[in-house]
C-alpha cells in the first residue's frame, strides 16, 4: 500500500489535559513507529476479606498466586 | 524526511511519576516499562516482604509486539516546516507514560499494574 501525505499549516491554541497514564502518549510532533500496551489485572481473588490475622512475617500470598 | 519542528509557547505540566517522561525536542527510540503492585490493606501494611513481583503472573508474562504482514509505504510532505501550539496544560503524566514536544523514530512502552486489596473481617470490627 502506498500513500503520500501533504501537510500545511498545523496550529493549536490550547491544550488542557488531565492525565496521561499507563503507557499512553501525547506527542506534538511527528512520529514514526509507535507500540504502547498496558496489562491491569485486578481479579476477585485479589481482594481478600480478613485473611486471618497471622502476622506479617507468616503471610505468604501463594494462594494468590495459584489461581490468578 | 526530516521531521517538522514543535514551537510551543508555554506548557504547564503538574505532576511526572512512575518511569514517565516529559520530553523537549526530537528522540531515536524511547522505551518506558512500569511494573506496579497497588496493595491497600486495612490497618496499614508493616512492610513489603510477602509481596514479591515475580510470584504474580501478570509481571512474568512476555507482550508479543503485534505482526505488521502488510508493506505499507508512505510519503510525507511538510509544505509548512513548523508545528505551533501556545499553550499545554497537563495535570498528570503519570506509570510509563510520554508527553513529548518534539519529534521520534520509535516509541514502545510498557505498563503493568496489579492491585490487591486485603480488608479485615466484619465481625473483627467490633473487637
Amino acid at each position: 500500500m502506498y500513500y503520500t501525505v501533504n501537510n500545511w499549516n498545523l496550529g493549536v491554541g490550547n491544550i488542557s489535559i488531565v492525565g496521561v497514564s499507563s503507557s499512553s502518549l501525547f506527542i506534538v510532533g511527528d512520529s514514526h513507529e509507535i507500540q504502547l500496551s498496558s496489562l491491569f489485572d485486578t481479579p476477585p481473588e485479589s481482594f481478600i476479606v480478613g485473611s486471618g490475622t497471622i502476622n506479617r512475617e507468616e503471610e505468604i500470598i501463594d494462594h494468590d498466586a495459584t489461581n490468578d | 524526511m526530516m521531521p517538522r519542528t514543535t514551537n510551543v509557547k508555554q506548557a504547564k505540566i503538574n505532576s511526572i511519576s512512575h518511569s514517565s517522561l516529559f520530553q523537549i525536542g526530537d528522540t531515536k527510540e524511547i522505551k518506558p516499562q512500569a511494573d506496579v503492585l497497588a496493595v491497600q490493606k486495612e490497618g496499614g501494611i508493616s512492610s513489603d516482604k510477602g509481596f514479591e513481583l515475580n510470584q504474580y503472573r501478570i509481571f512474568n508474562t512476555t507482550i508479543q509486539p503485534i505482526p505488521d504482514p502488510e508493506i505499507v509505504v508512505g510519503s510525507h510532505c511538510h509544505h509548512h516546516q513548523n508545528i505551533y501550539v501556545s499553550n499545554i496544560d497537563v495535570t498528570a503524566i503519570s506509570t510509563s507514560a510520554i508527553t513529548q514536544l518534539g519529534s521520534s523514530k520509535k516509541i514502545n512502552s510498557l505498563a503493568r499494574l496489579k492491585h490487591i486489596r486485603i480488608l479485615k473481617d466484619e465481625n473483627e470490627e467490633e473487637d
